[in-house]
């Protein structure tokens, strides 16, 4: 781990004006992407890891979001505090970031050549022969065969596997140093989620870039990061390594999560659920905000907001109860 | 089942809902946000209650405001002028004891002649958007539910034979009558048993398939785009006697092609719903899952392009009353009014200005209260989970 | 396959079904080819018992099951039910087979008729089939609605008030009400976040044991399906590649298709690291595609002769059958 990370998120808060009222769809997030590193922000729909990704970059309207607090340091550079000019800066050039649906995040009217052009010259003042070299050699790192003809085709001649690597070839045009990738793979069918998290994976061990994943797939997590933090109802539960998270999870709700994956259960027994359903973000529980679907459920969630504890090196957890199990347990 | 089943059940305390809100309630509630089609609904609502207390006041055969009293002695009297008592009869002196609106170069009370054409509007409005609007749903409902269903030679010989008979009922003789009718029972009977057998030679023919409803109906709607509507109702109008009710069916006539449109968009989609598909499913008959389930989901935009559609029959209706096509002279309607007010444009502005105001204001409130109602009633632009 | 048809717990049998969609073009809508939706398939489906239908998007899984609903007129082939043949029935003569067979849909916001209460939605079924005085209809909802694990005072709601877990449970009532005996599941989970997809996926077991459903069950997620199933079929292209009891299909799977899809699921465990190189190429559309066999584009083993001539399900063992003679050594 770098002693200085590439990106420290601290303590963010957006908030959404809705008709019921201010919902607190982030509550003071912290996360920390080191240089190389792969991060997953997981968690279930309404969680807010979407909208913590979009407001790195300035990218929420607002109104209705207002980013009530925080911070968001890149490179020493507190990216809420920036103009929009300088922001436009960042983004795309030293950030980028690949949606989820390829279908809609390229443009149908321009061919797909012209779309990865318009992000090198946004940014740097290079000519017409250099920039069309450029984008030939990032659509060949990204996997797609016979560039030079493939960059006149327009979106809709593509399938959606290639699409979402002309998306990640128009992210990676100016080599950032970070990319976050919303649910990158999501609407993609099994074997091509498989190439293009393969494809995510060579080209950061070539380019050495980091990557902040989003996504809702504890599968894909499992396979590609390197730190997972996990989110519930705008706030972060646990974070750790992959293994801390897999192997003990301390959050009853990440252990929920995991146990109710299929795949860890023999045929013909129920699966573990979480009971109930994720609150809404205008009408949060008091206290801890899992507390009304939590199995360990003391006197206290119900009433105190629970703190971050150290459970071991760098693997933390929002739930003193659990704290004070293991504690005993290792006693 | 059950022991187990237990397990998943949610307490209730789970599904813990909002209160309640009918569809009325949250309609309202939308629409006291958004205060440009609030004000268009007033003045909507007041307008309604002009045209028909204008309505009542000026029919019959003593009316309290009588519309078309000439008193050439008080012509072009400018608004709220006191009436000269001297020069009139007893039955002559305005209701009011004054001229609210002025009079126009016959000395009739323009304020009485305003209200009887807010009725005249109204009526139009409502009258020929309700006859397109049942059109655009019927038609559109056909393209978009039944499109891709086939139409076969023997069902346009059928729709041509009963066209026939229909519109030459009383030309023919009994024995034509005869022949024409039994030769479409022949048919319709053909077509009932042909669905599934294939049939040779001519009977073949009579079975082959032109083109789709969908295809007719498009084309339809098409072909009627391609008129110059207003010039359109103009020539249907002056072809038949310059009634009130003309001109109201000439122009729903005239202007189902939108509403059709929208009702085929939706249904197209609506079809390929799941719970459309579910309903199918379960065996829920045809008839129940178009106007049970489509139309309630479909009416939305209808119901948006309708009342944007009243302010362009108001409009149509005054202007054709302004060329001297519309309702009768006598009859007040504030196309004539505007049209018999330019003139005097310069000795007597206000009767130019004053229906040519109403005019403005009530197709502005329209629009926007239609503008307003496409806005609430749009899912895409509410946020609902 | 072979010991389900000795047995006389047939309730579904599907021969030959073949789906294809015309596409027109230009202004005289000529038809200038079809897409293959369905090519072919044959199905047996014991009472009591769930197959699973995976596949990647495009392969026909979602057809198939609109095919056997009878909701999409097939092109060719049979479909039995309960040994009796519903192929060629008209909508009037289909209405009483109609509540033997349900389906449950993805898309939790779609499914449910947005301008209705969830009571009268599921009152439709039970309207369909007759149920009935009022009083009746009410009384079952609340039933339906309690089966589900929804409160009985959900009834007078409408759908959008419910989250995407609960709309799912108001769907599975709905497909309940006519007392279904085979139901469709089309990805009824995909569309949720995890801890509810494992609440749904638990009831849809426990209905499954207390009223004794058949379910076909279709998804892209694997391990949901290895978890669910007892038979699983893998399409591609509107073929079926591979077909047998998920033990086998999963863990001695052979059709080379099989393996890339298989080994391309993700796995959640971070030991599981990748060491393969991942199945080239895309999903091909399955417009005017080539002979022989479908998957002949991507496939590792292929050779000549799979680009010509039919190739057939071959049996392995008992109801193993797989579409490829390269791995049975032919």
């Amino acid at each position: 781990m770098t002693p200085d990370p590439l990106l420290i998120v601290k303590d963010l808060k957006v908030y959404f004006d809705t008709d019921q009222g201010m919902a607190k769809a982030v509550d003071g997030v912290s996360f920390r992407v080191g240089q190389g590193e792969t991060v997953c922000l997981v968690g279930e729909s309404g969680c807010g890891k979407t909208v913590s990704a979009l407001s790195i970059l300035g990218l929420l309207p607002q109104p209705p979001a207002q980013i009530a607090g925080g911070k968001v340091f890149f490179k020493g550079r507190d990216l809420l505090e920036l103009e929009q000019k300088d922001l436009r800066e960042v983004r795309g050039r030293e950030i980028s970031m690949v949606f989820q649906e390829p279908m809609t995040s390229l443009n149908p009217v321009f061919t797909i050549g012209h779309q990865i052009e318009e992000v090198i010259t946004t940014h740097e003042g290079v000519d017409q022969i250099e920039s069309r070299q450029r984008i030939i050699r990032l659509l060949n790192d990204v996997g797609i065969a016979s560039p030079e003809e493939r960059m006149q085709d327009y979106p809709h001649n593509l399938s959606g596997g290639q699409r979402q690597r002309v998306m990640i070839a128009m992210a990676l045009a100016c080599s950032p140093e970070l990319i976050i990738a919303d649910e990158p793979t999501t609407a993609l069918d099994v074997t091509i989620q498989a190439q293009i998290l393969n494809l995510f994976k060579e080209l950061q061990e070539d380019r050495g870039m980091a990557i902040l994943q989003i996504t809702h797939d504890l599968s894909v997590v499992a396979g590609v990061a390197d730190r997972i933090y996990v989110m519930y109802a705008g706030i972060m539960v646990e974070e750790g390594s992959v293994w801390q998270i897999f192997r003990e999870p301390c959050h009853p709700y990440t252990m929920g999560l995991l146990e109710s994956l299929p795949g860890r259960r023999a045929k013909g027994q129920d699966l573990a659920t979480i009971p109930g359903a994720v609150p809404d973000p205008a009408n949060k529980p008091p206290g801890c905000p899992f507390h009304p679907r939590c199995r360990y459920v003391q006197e206290s969630c119900r009433v105190q907001f629970p703190e971050m504890c150290d459970f071991s090196d760098r693997h933390l957890a929002r739930c003193p109860i659990m704290y004070a199990k293991r504690k005993v347990q290792s006693a | 089942m059950q022991d187990s089943g237990s397990e998943h059940t949610l307490s209730t305390e789970a599904l813990d809902l909002p209160a309640r809100q009918t569809r009325l309630q949250e309609f309202w509630a939308q629409l006291r946000k958004n205060r440009l089609a609030l004000i268009g609904l007033v003045i909507f609502v007041l307008f309604f209650i002009v045209a028909v207390t204008g309505m009542v006041l000026t029919t019959g055969t003593s009316p309290q405001l009588d519309s078309s009293l000439v008193r050439l002695q008080e012509k072009l009297r400018p608004p709220l002028s006191r009436p000269n008592l001297k020069s009139l009869q007893a039955d002559e002196v305005p209701v009011l004891g004054i001229y609210l609106l002025g009079t126009d170069e016959l000395g009739r009370d323009v304020f009485a002649r305003m209200l009887q054409g807010a009725w005249v509007s109204l009526t139009v409005g409502f009258v020929a958007v309700g006859i397109a609007v049942l059109i655009g749903i019927i038609l559109g409902g056909l393209s978009g539910y039944y499109g891709h269903s086939p139409v076969r030679v023997a069902q346009v010989f059928i729709a041509v034979l009963v066209v026939l008979v229909v519109t030459n009922w009383s030309r023919l003789s009994f024995k034509t009558l005869a022949v024409l009718i039994s030769i479409t029972v022949a048919l319709a009977v053909f077509l009932l048993f042909s669905r599934k057998k294939e049939f040779g030679g001519p009977l073949f023919l009579l079975n082959t398939q032109l083109f789709s409803v969908d295809m007719l109906i498009t084309g339809l709607i098409d072909i009627m785009l391609c008129f110059p509507s207003f010039f359109l109702i103009l020539t249907v109008v002056a072809l038949l006697p310059a009634s009130i009710y003309n001109i109201m069916i000439v122009i729903g006539l005239t202007s189902w092609m939108g509403a059709a449109r929208f009702v085929r968009a939706e249904f197209l989609s609506l079809r390929e719903q799941d719970f459309v598909t579910a309903a199918r499913a379960l065996g829920v008959s045809d008839w129940r899952i178009i106007f049970r389930h489509m139309v309630p989901n479909a009416i939305a935009p209808v119901l948006v392009s309708a009342t944007i559609g009243i302010a362009g029959a108001i409009l149509t209706e005054a202007g054709l009353s302004f060329l001297g096509f519309g309702v009768p002279p006598p009859h007040a309607t504030w196309g004539n009014i505007l049209s018999d007010g330019k003139n005097y444009l310069f000795d007597a502005p206000w009767l130019t200005i004053i229906p040519g105001v109403a005019i403005l204001v009530v197709v502005l409130s329209f629009n926007l209260f239609g503008e307003g109602l496409r806005d609430i009633l749009n899912p895409k632009l509410r946020e609902r989970h | 396959m072979k010991e389900d048809s000795s047995g006389n717990n047939v309730i579904l049998k599907v021969q030959g079904l073949k789906k294809y969609f015309p596409v027109r073009r230009g202004v005289l809508q000529r038809v200038i080819g079809w897409i293959m939706a369905v090519d072919g398939v044959d199905l047996e489906l014991s009472g009591g018992k769930t197959l699973g239908l995976v596949g990647e998007s495009g392969c026909g899984k979602s057809t198939l099951a609109r095919l056997i609903l009878k909701l999409v007129e097939p092109d060719a082939g049979n479909i039995f039910f309960r040994g009796e043949e519903i192929t060629g029935l008209s909508r009037v003569e289909m209405k009483p087979y109609r509540r033997f067979m349900q389906i449950i849909f993805q898309d939790p916001f779609g499914s449910l008729n947005p301008r209705m209460t969830v009571g009268q939605s599921i009152e439709e079924g039970l309207r369909a089939v007759g149920v009935g005085s009022l009083e009746q209809r009410r009384r079952r909802v609340v039933e339906l609605l309690e089966m589900v694990g929804i409160p009985a005072l959900a009834a007078q709601r409408y759908p959008h008030e419910f989250s995407g877990g609960q709309r799912q449970r108001i769907g599975i009532a709905r497909a309940l009400s006519v007392d279904p005996e085979l139901i469709i599941c089309d990805e009824p989970v995909s569309a949720l976040d995890v801890s509810i997809q494992a609440q749904i996926l638990n009831l849809l077991r426990s209905l499954q044991e207390g009223l004794g459903l058949t379910y076909i069950f279709i998804a892209h997620d694997l391990h949901v399906v290895e978890y669910v199933s007892d038979n699983v079929a893998i399409m591609y292209l509107g073929h079926i590649m591979e077909y047998g009891p998920a033990e086998v299909v999963y863990s001695q799977h052979l059709h080379p298709y099989s393996s890339a899809l298989l080994e391309a699921a993700p796995v959640p465990d971070p030991s599981a690291k990748r060491s393969w190189t991942p199945l080239a190429g895309d999903v091909p559309s399955p417009f005017n595609p080539p002979p022989g066999c479908k998957f002949q584009n991507r496939c590792p083993l292929v050779e000549d002769r799979c680009r010509k001539g039919e190739i057939t399900l071959y049996e392995v063992n008992g109801a193993h059958r797989v579409r490829c003679w390269k791995v049975l050594g032919r």
